[in-house]
């Protein structure tokens, strides 16, 4: 297994394949992470840049990211702890998780809406989560959705707000998308779009006063540099943002109170 | 001393807690977020049509407040009330998801009679009269069963019209199943039922112990306010399984079945041997009480406090652990937490101690360790009770919709009472039957045995076709000249056996009043119209009695022939609310909860005003007036300067004492082992409950898509090491069998939970794997209250 520690890159795989086979998959491996060294230095240098760790595996092996930090495989781990044929189903599905697209700042948004609709029964639910989880264990999901992470080509995105101890209080095992379920009428309310009521003015913040308090607490998360498509904050001087405070923590929090300085709740 | 929990994994949730705490100057952290998000106001944009209404969830005893966002006559959004002093903002992915439960495709809509085996749609006018003449042909052999989702005002309705209309005490809720013993227990120790305290003590608590209780799951959203304070406070959990709740907890006390009594006996016996116990609190608050012997009463005999420390003299720890099945260092433990007058205990439980053969004995003893240790009567330190469901307390235990019980805490055999309700209802004297009615579990045997002395039960807001013990005898060889009705929302195990289907406006398509397990009174109002013909469970009532008062039934009129229901508009002018089309003409809810609020003076449980409770979050009772106009609750009962009837100068006060002196009572009862024990034919004990997905029997949350997905059907866990020595591969299918049935079901190890070695779990959500099939009917002699945790079962792979 090969690792470098920037940018964090790993790549997980070679598995039961033949001797020249993993040298094979070793030098790939090198090669992809000197260019991933190389693109993330460059990437760095803007506000725009993807920090998050990223896990290069194949359909049968995935590695998780503990304090930033990439570390063995725990997954691999679960299976051999529990024999727990829930977690095996993890890998299997990795080719099933939504978005394989880089997020970019442009794009379609109504794609993006329908995604995300896929797994939240309104929008402001929580959304289920699209993979099997551990049933007892109530954080590991921050290993990957804390700061968000590459896993091959799928993204796991940061949660949208600070973690309680408990996510799997609100967050439960989806199994699939909700529209698999053919069990009601429920027609539940759409996302909105910020509005602009003057040319050129900030767009309003389309959530409710609760959610930007709670559960949409950090508008980073979703708006900034792994914004879906067409949700992302438009590059222009106004968001001229150091660099270095895109992935930090405490400063975080001061981004969110400058997005709120121009951009407002509706009717407070 | 840590027992038996990954510290490792206790440090990184702890961890979680410190950093939201640190980053307490920024509004969106934590307590700071959630302060933040309480003086929002929420709004949405006013082009997205959409208005947010107040509600109560509808689910769990938390009682939580939902925000429930309507747009063009349908509930399309639901947030967290950030005004909600319970939930503060947050809910569980339950009440997240708690508007789909309005609209799955198999709601019902028609009323149905059952001719020739077949369901038949007919008018609401030939369901009304088939009840009523049938009712009128034999009243004694009616019964009504209900439960604790009815609101207050449709338990009152059911309860006035069967004790005060048809002089019938067959009245009983599902609540019977649910937290009998935990009425049983107050009433045996204070002579009042309810806690004297609220949620407001896990926000002050040092230390908490769950007694078989799982709050992770059950009542995630009070698990929520503890996990904010993980750096504060030591959790400990008493269980036979390791759950979600034992992943937060610092110590981890696996017992056997029915250890619980061993376990607080044993603390009990080392308070006294060490003299830690509170001598200045028993003194001055406490009396004992004990069984006389061979007997099992709700008030038993009076003891003295040398006689129990001589009772209690076998429970060496060594004797209550082995017993209980846990290490001694354990018991010793619990004791030292005990022994301290500086920790602030909570003690928490739910059906873990209620479902249980001597569910009032151990409820009790739960209490008498917070007497005999002193920790009691002040904020942070004291048992707290929880319920299961959303108006336990408030429609049940307070509207008293039990076969032994009137509103108020009046009793049906007390001459007394009886007189004082005749005379709220002004009825002529006599009307309400002395003699107590059947409790649930002899209600269905006297409906299933062919020469029972019930003929017709009417069903409201339940499902016992999955919920009563023992389904097999008790519910599924009902006689064909038997007749059940059944008002409900889906169809269900109970509706597919029902002769008549009512179909029910449920949760925001009526007006309601909850009230959940800390006194707190809820009230919302009708915001979305119900389906079809679907009508409120309260106007059914009104109806028939209606029918019967025109059938010349002499019950439905009061001494002066005026209806039992006697709906008036503003100007005092009767509205005829047993027509549908006029019921919502004006508050029926309104009406039938002022004239009950007179009812909860009586025991000193002062309901607020119904437009009071219309401005808030819901208030805890007793709610006084402070001054004109300015109504304040009470968060803490039985100290001076926080509860309004506790004179100046008492300290503490057990105003309705059983003894009359003010004191309240702690009880001695022995360790007795439950009534089936694992033998070699059936060497395994079984388990049921809950999982966090579903509530109830699942004829909601099936019908949620977020929640079915994460948890379509029920399991069978056991441990893995009794798995893997019977040869039971994970995800098999497995028969789980009891001398009573069988259910086949997927066996999940390392999944939800880890029961200890030789116990099985099963959830009994799942209309299609029916566990309580399999469960013992057997239940706590004083409470009636059967035991569904603990039965002698066997297991083997399926065919």
């Amino acid at each position: 297994m090969n690792a470098t520690s920037q940018p964090t890159q790993i790549a997980a795989g070679a598995g039961n394949a033949g001797n020249r086979t993993f040298v094979i998959a070793a030098l790939v491996c090198a090669a992809l992470a000197i260019a991933g060294f190389v693109v993330g230095l460059k990437q760095n240098q803007d506000s725009d840049s993807d920090q998050s760790a990223r896990i290069l595996a194949d359909s049968s092996n995935v590695a998780d990211i503990r304090d930033g930090q990439p570390r063995a495989a725990v997954y691999q781990k679960y299976l051999d702890v529990h024999g727990d044929k829930l977690n095996r189903g993890f890998s299997s599905q990795l080719g099933t998780l939504v978005s394989n697209e880089r997020p970019t700042p442009d794009g379609d948004r109504s794609l993006t809406v329908e995604q995300r609709k896929a797994l939240r029964a309104y929008d402001g639910a929580p959304p289920v989560v699209p993979h099997p989880i551990h049933q007892r264990d109530t954080q590991n999901c921050l290993s990957c959705h804390g700061e968000g992470l590459w896993i091959d080509s799928v993204f796991a995105r940061p949660i949208s707000h600070d973690p309680w101890p408990s996510c799997t209080q609100c967050h439960v095992e989806g199994r699939g998308t909700l529209q698999k379920w053919n069990l009601g009428s429920f027609s539940g309310m759409e996302a909105m779009a910020g509005v602009r009521y003057v040319t050129g003015a900030p767009p309003v913040i389309p959530h409710t006063a609760t959610q930007v308090a709670l559960t949409r607490s950090d508008c980073m998360r979703c708006h900034g540099t792994h914004a879906w498509p067409g949700v992302r904050y438009t590059q222009n001087d106004a968001h001229r943002i150091p660099a270095a405070s895109t992935g930090e923590h405490e400063d975080r929090k001061i981004m969110n109170l400058r997005c709120q300085q121009c951009h407002v709740l509706q009717d407070r | 001393m840590k027992t038996g929990v990954d510290e490792g994994r206790r440090a990184t949730l702890r961890g979680i807690a410190a950093a939201a705490a640190c980053a307490a100057i920024s509004p969106v952290f934590t307590r700071e977020r959630v302060a933040h998000a309480a003086g929002a106001d929420d709004a949405l944009p006013a082009e997205a049509g959409l208005r947010w209404a107040k509600a109560p969830c509808r689910f769990c005893g938390t009682g939580c407040h939902v925000e429930v966002g309507v747009q063009g006559g349908k509930v399309v959004a639901i947030q967290g009330d950030a005004k909600a002093e319970v939930n503060k903002g947050l809910l569980c992915v339950k009440g997240y998801n708690v508007a789909e439960i309005l609209y799955g495709k198999d709601r019902l809509t028609t009323p149905m009679l059952r001719r020739n085996g077949k369901l038949e749609p007919i008018t609401w006018d030939q369901a009304i009269a088939e009840i009523a003449s049938r009712i009128n042909k034999a009243p004694d052999r009616f019964a009504f069963y209900g439960s604790g989702q009815w609101t207050v005002p449709e338990g009152y309705a059911a309860n006035k019209f069967m004790k005060g209309g048809l002089s019938n005490n067959h009245i009983d809720p599902n609540a019977r199943l649910c937290m009998a013993s935990a009425v049983t227990g107050f009433l045996g120790t204070y002579g009042v039922d309810e806690p004297a305290n609220c949620y407001d003590d896990l926000d002050q608590c040092t230390h908490l112990i769950c007694w078989g209780n799982n709050p992770a799951e059950m009542h995630p959203m009070l698990m929520f306010r503890l996990t904010e304070r993980l750096d504060e406070i030591t959790i400990i959990d008493i269980g036979t399984r390791s759950t979600r709740t034992t992943e937060f907890a610092d110590h981890f006390m696996q017992m056997d079945p029915h250890g619980d009594m061993a376990i607080a006996n044993g603390v009990a016996h080392l308070l006294l041997k060490r003299g830690t116990y509170s001598k200045e609190f028993v003194e001055n608050h406490c009396n004992f009480r004990k069984q006389a012997d061979g007997k099992q009463e709700l008030m038993g005999v009076a003891s003295s406090f040398e006689e129990y420390q001589k009772l209690m003299q076998p429970y060496t720890p060594e004797h209550a652990a082995k017993l209980a099945g846990i290490p001694v260092k354990q018991i010793e433990l619990l004791a030292d937490i005990f022994g301290d007058p500086k920790n602030k205990i909570v003690s928490m439980w739910c059906m873990g101690m209620n479902q249980h053969t001597r569910g009032t004995a151990i409820n009790e003893l739960v209490h008498g360790l917070h007497l005999l240790s002193g920790h009691f009567g002040r904020p942070g330190d004291g048992p707290m009770s929880l319920t299961g469901q959303p108006s336990a307390c408030g429609t049940v235990r307070e509207v008293g919709t039990l076969s032994h019980a009137l509103p108020g805490g009046r009793l049906v055999a007390n001459a007394k009472h009886r007189e004082q309700c005749e005379g709220f209802w002004n009825l002529p004297s006599g009307r309400i039957n002395s003699k107590p009615g059947f409790h649930t579990v002899a209600m269905w045997d006297e409906f299933t045995k062919p020469d029972g002395a019930i003929n017709m039960i009417w069903v409201q807001v339940t499902n016992p076709g999955q919920t009563l013990p023992n389904l097999n005898e008790y519910f599924n060889d009902k006689p064909a000249d038997k007749f059940l009705v059944v008002s409900d929302v889906y169809p269900t195990l109970t509706t597919a056996l029902a002769d008549l289907i009512l179909p029910s406006a449920m949760w925001v398509e009526k007006n309601g009043v909850f009230g959940n397990s800390e006194r707190r009174t809820q009230q919302w109002f009708k915001q979305v119209d119900p389906p079809g013909q679907a009508r409120d469970d309260c106007w059914q009532i009104i109806a028939v009695a209606r029918k019967l008062y025109e059938l010349g039934h002499a019950g439905m009129k009061d001494k002066d022939g005026t209806f039992l229901f006697n709906i008036v508009d503003g100007a005092g002018k009767p509205v005829p609310a047993w027509q549908w089309e006029h019921y919502y003409d004006v508050n029926v809810d309104e009406q039938l909860f002022e004239e009950y609020r007179p009812f909860t003076h009586m025991k000193h449980k002062n309901v607020a005003p119904y437009q009071e409770l219309v401005k808030a979050r819901g208030l805890r009772w007793p709610v006084v007036e402070a001054s004109p106009g300015v109504w304040k609750e009470t968060l803490w009962r039985f100290s001076e300067g926080l509860d309004p009837f506790v004179e100046k100068g008492k300290g503490v006060d057990f105003y309705h004492s059983t003894t009359n002196d003010g004191k309240a009572q702690i009880w001695f009862h022995p360790y007795e082992a439950p009534p089936e024990v694992p033998d070699s034919d059936y060497p395994l004990w079984l388990c049921t409950g809950r999982v966090v997905e579903h509530w109830h029997s699942g004829s909601m949350t099936m019908r949620c898509r977020a929640l079915k997905g994460a948890m379509p059907d029920a399991y069978v866990e056991m441990n893995p090491q009794d798995a893997a020595d019977m040869g039971l591969p994970n995800g098999s299918k497995v028969v789980v069998e009891s001398r009573r049935g069988s259910i086949e079901a997927e066996l999940r190890l390392n999944f939800r939970s880890i029961p200890k070695r030789g116990n099985v779990f099963v959830p009994f959500y799942d209309e299609n794997i029916a566990i309580n099939k399999v469960t013992l009917h057997d239940y706590c002699p004083i409470s009636k209250q059967p035991d569904y945790k603990k039965c002698a079962v066997r297991i083997r792979k399926a065919e």
